[in-house]
């Protein structure tokens, strides 16, 4: 049995197979997803700050907002990176270990170590510890700079805290064990959700557009 | 799917190495007269002459926008307090001294208050540059045509933003709603290279301000902006359905039309 094929072409079919595939490129639909995903990121960070910075540090999340890169699209694939050291630990979690020194030094909150290293301190003062150690102002030295916030001292003025003794700036321990925190980034479902509504109002367009 | 690879934010890292090192013995007042253009060549820090140290903050900051991480080494270095403690140690080692008025205030180098305000100034001044050179592209203009002046840190003191926005859009030809707009629950949006983003940033209206076309606009602002899609765009009134969006723009035809607006500024105030 013989077939009977029937080719149809003409420069018109041509150029309309041209505008179809330009309103289903991959690449921009793609873009136009990873950059709403971006955008749910940043909104993202930007909470994440407003809950859990910590007077006298660095605005970690706000960082992590402004390091949001564009998405690059690679076949059909959007990536997006966030260049912010410190994120994938929070992230994942994982053991961190004292490589430089013997420690590693923990400021404690509420002081003024926040967003300090222990250089930044010129009297501070070694004591031991089960895991380690401390480093801690001595008190003549903390009543004139007034710092004095230890958890035993909770509560009380900053004067009677003065009288009562030294405040503990660092730990110092040679590893710490850092949970992993999912929460640092949207839920996957949500990340998928809105490069999903992002591309299909893209394509929508698009082909409303090409008509 | 997440991974886990160096991809560094390859713009903010060109635009910080493509500033040239201003040693900078003028005051605040001076550096308004720099043409806006040069500015934005030019990492500086008012009153700071030693180019050494110059290119050490350039470095460092290079370094915490792109951390060359090396298997088994610490990424220490690079955490802000210690990009601050090497270049106070630096200021140490010159024996350098503050004058006995300025010890801890913002005119001492070595002050938290000043190493703090250098570094993260020329860090997101990089960030700012390096995300609107990403935003130049036409797929993104048309599928997120606006951007929102939003507050990303919280300050004590906060700036009266809604004031500024209003004053900038006041400088422009087009009213309120036309290009740019405040929404009723005081969102500042306005579509991507609407001439706004010449004034929010001008030190012809703000004192504190950086002059330049992007986040952080002023000094310590806490201020950044977001995409707004092209749906919102439509629904706060910026576009109707399916207008064109605004044309990706070319960084230094956008800087030389900046430094031509506020010249032009300058010589009416002149006149």
């Amino acid at each position: 049995m013989s077939a009977l094929v029937v080719r149809v072409q003409s420069e018109a079919l041509t150029a309309l197979g041209a505008r179809a595939r330009a309103a289903l490129a991959e690449e921009p639909m793609a873009d136009a997803g990873g950059r709403a995903v971006k955008l749910l990121l940043v909104d993202h960070f930007t909470e994440l700050n407003e809950e859990r910075h910590r007077a006298g540090g660095e605005n970690f999340y706000a960082d992590a907002a402004r390091s949001v890169q564009n998405p690059e699209t690679v076949d059909g694939t959007a990536m997006i990176a966030i260049d912010k050291i410190g994120l994938a630990q929070r992230l994942f979690g994982g053991t961190i270990r004292a490589i430089n020194g013997k420690y590693l030094a923990i400021p404690v909150e509420g002081t003024d170590a926040v967003g300090k290293v222990p250089a930044d301190f010129t009297n501070l003062q070694f004591f031991k510890t089960k895991r380690g150690g401390g480093l801690k102002l001595q008190r003549a030295v903390a009543s004139v700079v007034g710092h004095l916030r230890t958890g035993k001292h909770k509560g009380k003025s900053r004067n009677e805290a003065d009288i009562l003794g030294d405040v503990v700036l660092f730990w110092l321990v040679p590893s710490v064990d850092q949970a992993a925190d999912p929460t640092v980034l949207p839920a996957d479902e949500e990340m998928q959700s809105v490069a999903y509504d992002a591309m299909d109002q893209f394509l929508t367009r698009r082909l409303a557009s090409n008509n | 799917m997440i991974a886990v690879e160096p991809m560094p934010f390859a713009e903010a890292i060109k635009a910080l190495a493509e500033k040239d090192l201003l040693p900078d013995f003028m005051t605040s007042a001076d550096i308004r007269a720099l043409a806006a253009a040069l500015k934005n060549q030019s990492f500086f820090s008012a009153q700071t002459t030693d180019e050494y140290l110059l290119q050490l903050y350039q470095d460092k900051i290079g370094g915490m926008l792109n951390p060359v991480r090396v298997a088994g080494q610490a990424t220490t270095e690079y955490s802000p307090a210690y990009v601050a403690r090497a270049i106070k140690d630096f200021l140490i080692s010159v024996n350098y001294a503050p004058a006995p008025e300025d010890a801890g205030t913002i005119k001492d180098l070595s002050s938290d208050a000043r190493v703090s305000l250098v570094l993260q100034t020329n860090k997101q001044l990089a960030q700012g540059q390096g995300n609107w050179l990403q935003s130049q592209r036409a797929g993104v203009l048309d599928s997120f045509p606006a951007d929102e002046l939003f507050r990303l840190e919280d300050r004590v003191k906060k700036r009266d933003w809604l004031a500024r926005w209003r004053l900038a859009g006041e400088q422009t030809d087009d009213p309120i709603g036309t290009g740019w707009t405040i929404t009723p629950d005081e969102r500042l949006i306005a579509l991507k290279n609407h001439d706004i983003w010449n004034w929010i940033g001008s030190s012809d209206l703000f004192d504190d301000a950086l002059d330049v076309i992007w986040p952080p606009f002023a000094f310590n602002s806490g201020m950044w902006v977001k995409d707004v899609s092209r749906a919102d765009c439509e629904e706060v009134g910026l576009l109707d359905k399916g207008e064109a969006a605004p044309e990706p723009a070319n960084i230094v035809s956008a800087i030389e039309s900046f430094s031509n607006k506020i010249s032009k500024f300058a010589e009416e105030v002149a006149a």
